[in-house]
């Protein structure tokens, strides 16, 4: 029962990594062509990626160049949302070690943001 | 569009031989960023921080069931990891870049002469890359090897793969195919735990970062799919071959 449980949560998990990163991927492809298609490349690595502030709040900001940074930080996302899935994955089944070591970890990479921010 | 072009084939050659040894793929990417395209370490850095989150997404991706990552023996060592690569980043002004080399080039020649020996006992011929029932081993090494596979991170902006994989395999008794997988999901939260400071710092350029994150996330699912059809000894061999370039290049920029 426990063993179905984590198979049907472990699968469920997989197809919201994929959903996530197909779209981190479809974004930043889509922002690339747009900016490749629009502006003539001059020299590389051309602009740095928006900063968070303006990825909310897009003010006079080129479609291409917000569609590719979405992208990126959503794909940079995603090993959190993995971690956070597996948390839930593991209280279900109610292994309680896996979930500290889940909780530690994400408390963890919230951390690392704060400390190294 | 040369440019573009080659970043995109540099991104799916990485990615693969990422996907299929179980590393980020930042190891390979850093260099080539630097060295064949010529932006500055910090660009490399950022692009390849990137780089290891969409070799480990790509993988996830495509991984068939029961061929996956040990999610609970991942996290249990990623505790250590993470906290490593915190500790990484804050000693990063403090410890001299020669001194890391040095260590780092002594554990991956250790491991990889490590991984000959075991594959020398008669055991090693009846291995199957992706076995349902084994026991892990020598936790206490592991979490401390794994710490320092999260300080190798967050000082050099890698995933820490070349560590990982090798521990796992060779002293923690996990086999490779789940040691690999284990590992891609490991090197794309480890990555995560300092790309945003990057991004933060104006570090991540996304017409570098897209076409070698694009070629990246192909040649993960790629790698993925010429998993099933390698051997044990093909892939061992790779890795033991990877280990030695990678220790000869960290002691020759070291000494």
């Amino acid at each position: 029962m426990k063993e179905d449980t984590g198979l049907q949560l472990e699968a469920h998990m997989r197809r919201i990594s994929a959903l996530v990163s197909f779209a981190a991927v479809l974004l930043m492809a889509v922002g690339f062509v747009d900016v490749l298609l629009s502006t003539p490349i001059h020299e590389f690595p051309g602009p740095a990626a928006l900063s968070i502030a303006d990825l909310v709040r897009p003010h006079h900001v080129p479609w291409g160049l917000w569609a590719m940074s979405a992208g990126i930080v959503l794909l940079a996302l995603l090993p959190m949302l993995r971690v956070f899935l597996a948390l839930i994955l593991f209280f279900r089944l109610r292994r309680w070690i896996d979930v500290a070591a889940g909780f530690i970890v994400f408390v963890e990479l919230l951390l690392s943001i704060h400390v190294e921010g | 569009m040369v440019m573009i072009l080659g970043l995109f084939l540099t991104g799916l050659l990485a990615g693969m031989l990422g996907a299929l040894l179980g590393l980020g793929g930042g190891i390979f990417l850093v260099p080539a960023l630097t060295l064949v395209f010529h932006l500055s370490i910090r660009a490399a850095v950022g692009t390849s921080l990137v780089g290891v989150i969409a070799t480990s997404a790509g993988v996830a991706a495509m991984m068939p069931p029961g061929r996956g990552a040990d999610i609970s023996l991942a996290l249990r060592l990623e505790v250590a990891t993470t906290a490593g690569a915190i500790t990484g980043g804050l000693l990063a002004g403090y410890v001299s870049a020669r001194t890391l080399g040095v260590l780092f080039a002594l554990a991956v020649f250790f491991t990889a002469g490590y991984t000959l020996y075991k594959a020398r006992r008669p055991s090693a011929f009846s291995e199957t890359l992706f076995a349902r029932h084994y026991q892990v081993h020598h936790w206490p090494f592991g979490l401390a090897m794994s710490f320092l596979a999260g300080m190798a991170s967050g000082l050099l902006g890698v995933g820490g793969g070349f560590i990982k994989v090798p521990i796992m395999y060779a002293i923690m008794g996990v086999p490779l195919g789940v040691a690999t997988a284990t590992s891609n999901f490991m090197v794309g939260i480890t990555a995560a735990a300092s790309v945003f400071v990057y991004y933060g710092r104006g570090d991540v350029h996304p017409l570098v970062v897209i076409p070698t994150a694009l070629g990246i996330f192909s040649g993960a699912m790629l790698g993925v799919r010429l998993m099933s059809r390698l051997r044990v000894a093909w892939l061992r061999t790779a890795l033991v071959v990877l280990m030695i370039i990678i220790g000869i290049q960290m002691l020759v920029h070291s000494l």
